[in-house]
Order: structure tokens, then C-alpha cells, then sequence
């Protein structure tokens, strides 16, 4: 049990400093629904924020904090697995040997940056009365995406370029279906 | 034998710096020069513009060098087998992880209409610091934490300097476009001066 604590710890920390050394070693035992949590989580987390940053201005009902909460969840655990499934598909037509389980994984888990900031950002949200989407949610959105190219180049033996274009098309098309959602 | 081997055919495998990566780096850092000193009420400020992308271009400069500087020194002996072009080629490879957080910051700041690109420009540089460490871990053939440790405190360092710097410059252009009009009221002879 407390091994396994560890080496979830291990994992997502490991995912924010070197992800590659990640993806060579952890991934291999990673479960896949680890990394969907990792990212459902971090999601629901930045969503939840949104929610509870319109409902301090009087902008939004409580209402929109669990419609918040529940969106955010799901996108983590379909829209993000789904992406992943789309970026597993170009990395096969560059002839990338890795599985449809480890590129979704690895894809899950570069958002272990974004759950760290959405933990941080929650207790100043809700201890200190912040408003946290922005400076903690859209900054740990945008952390991901160093992991994002590292974790995209290993799987394509060191293709700099088309890691950039995935990771780069993937956080704007996540930045601003967020933005749509939160009408910001 | 055989190791020096390999590690002199990895040094020759490595990319030399092209014109297109310094092309690359430069627009980003204009693409975040321009955005951060955006006038919000006029896109399109010319004043604002200029001096948007000549401080992107000295900060990208700046960083630049102090990041081969660094790398340089804390790998001073394998700087001296292999030459500069190791570290050069490490800090250049590493500058293209700034090309999403680039597109991302004109995108927030010229589509989304946000004022809020400090989160944008800390995360590229931070990126740029890990990926500068990994790249030269690459051609050295192993990771080293120190690299990490040099790079990381670099691009912290500047992205503390860059939030900092930034609330007193972004008073700058208003100034600038002020004092031009004077000037420009004064050679045509208006502006009620006697």
C-alpha cells in the first residue's frame, strides 16, 4: 500500500520534472486508470475553480459550480482519453511502435502538472477567497505542455517538430473550448 | 574506445544551430513582446507594437545568453572536448519549446481579448529551462541534475524578472507616444507652446 502511495507520488511529480525518464520506467507499470484519474482530477479541479470564481462575482448560481465540477471531470476522463486516441493515430502514420495504452496514458499524465496547480488552487480558492482559474488553472494547463512534447518526441524518436505541432494544437483546442465553457 | 566512439558520432548526429531556429526564437519572443504590451483599448498601437517586440527581442537576447552561459560553465570540460556548438545546439533545441506557448499567448491576447500573458511567458521559459538540460543530457549521453538545477534557476530568475520589469515597462509606451506628440506639436508649430 505504501509503495504503490510512492510511486503515485513518483509518477506525477516525475510527469512535471522529467517525464521522459517517466516514460521509460513508470509507464510501463502505470495503470492506464491511474493516468485517466490523474487527469480527470486535474480537470475537475480547473473546472471547479471556473465554477466557484463566476459564483464569488454573482455571475453564476451554485448551480454552475457542480455543472462546473462534473464537466470538468468528464472532459478529463473522455475529451482528454480521445485526444489521446487521435494523437496515438498520427504517431502510428509516423510509424511509432508504442501502444493505444501507453500514448493515452502518457498523454493523461502530462496533465499531472495541471492537478498539482488545480490541488494548490483549490485550497486558495476556497481557504483564502481567491479567484484561482486563471492564475492556478489556465498556468497548470499550460505546464503541461512541456511534458506534452517531451512525452509526444520520445514517441517519435526525437521528432522536435511534430511534437511541438500536436502539443501545441491540443492546449489551444483546451484553452479555448475552457474559455467557451467559462464564457471568459 | 568504443564509448569514445559512439560519443563522438552522437556529437557529429548533433543539429548545428540553423538560421531557422533563431528565426523561430525571435518571433516567439516578439510573439511575446507584442502580446504582453498590447494595448487593450487599441490592438493595433503602433507604439505599443514597436516596443512590444524590441523588448522581446533584448529579453530573448538576454536569456539567450545567459543560458549558453550558464550550461557552458556547469559543463565547462565538456564544453572544451566537444566546442561550443554542443551548448549552442542544446539552448537553440531547447528555444522551440517556446513556439506553443507563442501561438497560445496571441491567441489568448488577440482572440480570446485576455490581458493575461505573464502565466503564458513564465511557463515557455520554465519549459525552455528543462528542455535546455534534457538536450544537453542527450548529447552528453546521460541526465544530469545539476543541468537542471542551472537552467531551471536561469529561466526562473528571468521569468521572475520578466513579471517584475513588466509592471514598470508596460507605463513606457504610453510615454513614448506622448513625448513623440509633443515633439511632432513643437516641429509643426502647434501645441500652444510659446
Amino acid at each position: 500500500m505504501e509503495s504503490n502511495k510512492q510511486s503515485a507520488f513518483r509518477t506525477i511529480f516525475g510527469m512535471m520534472i522529467n517525464p521522459s525518464g517517466v516514460l521509460k520506467n513508470a509507464m510501463l507499470s502505470t495503470k492506464w486508470y491511474f493516468s485517466v484519474l490523474v487527469s480527470a482530477l486535474a480537470f475537475g479541479l480547473f473546472f471547479i475553480q471556473t465554477g466557484l470564481d463566476l459564483y464569488k462575482t454573482g455571475q453564476k448560481g451554485i448551480d454552475f459550480v457542480w455543472l462546473s465540477v462534473t464537466t470538468g471531470v468528464l472532459y478529463g476522463m473522455v475529451v482528454i482519453p480521445v485526444m489521446g486516441f487521435f494523437i496515438w493515430i498520427i504517431l502510428k502514420l509516423t510509424k511509432s511502435d508504442k501502444t493505444l495504452k501507453v500514448a493515452v496514458s502518457s498523454f493523461c499524465l502530462s496533465y499531472s502538472g495541471a492537478l498539482i496547480y488545480g490541488l494548490i488552487g483549490i485550497v486558495f480558492s476556497l481557504v483564502l477567497g481567491w479567484k484561482t482559474s486563471v492564475a492556478f488553472g489556465v498556468t497548470g494547463v499550460l505546464w503541461a505542455i512541456g511534458p506534452m512534447i517531451i512525452v509526444i518526441r520520445e514517441m517519435t524518436d526525437g521528432k522536435n517538430s511534430l511534437s511541438i505541432l500536436i502539443a501545441t494544437g491540443m492546449s489551444v483546442i483546451v484553452i479555448t473550448s475552457w474559455s467557451f465553457f467559462g464564457n471568459i | 574506445m568504443s564509448e569514445n566512439n559512439e560519443a563522438i558520432k552522437d556529437i557529429k548526429t548533433i543539429e548545428k544551430s540553423s538560421s531557422f531556429k533563431k528565426l523561430v526564437r525571435r518571433i516567439c519572443f516578439i510573439s511575446f513582446g507584442i502580446s504582453a504590451f498590447s494595448n487593450p483599448l487599441e490592438r493595433l498601437n503602433l507604439y505599443n507594437i514597436f516596443f512590444g517586440i524590441l523588448v522581446g527581442l533584448f529579453f530573448g537576447w538576454l536569456f539567450k545568453k545567459f543560458l549558453r552561459g550558464f550550461l557552458g560553465l556547469f559543463n565547462s570540460k565538456f564544453k572544451k572536448e566537444k566546442g561550443k556548438q554542443v551548448i549552442r545546439s542544446a539552448v537553440d533545441n531547447g528555444m522551440l519549446f517556446l513556439a506553443p506557448f507563442a501561438i497560445m499567448v496571441l491567441i489568448a491576447t488577440f482572440y480570446l481579448k485576455w490581458s493575461m500573458t505573464s502565466s503564458f511567458i513564465s511557463a515557455g521559459i520554465m519549459a525552455v529551462g528543462t528542455s535546455s538540460a534534457i538536450e544537453i543530457g542527450k548529447s552528453k549521453g546521460k541526465q544530469e541534475i545539476r543541468n537542471t538545477i542551472a537552467t531551471s534557476g536561469v529561466s526562473f530568475v528571468f521569468s521572475f524578472i520578466w513579471t517584475l520589469s513588466y509592471q514598470y515597462l508596460i507605463k513606457a509606451p504610453a510615454f513614448i507616444e506622448g513625448g513623440v506628440n509633443i515633439i511632432r506639436s513643437m516641429i509643426s508649430g502647434g501645441g500652444g507652446i510659446l
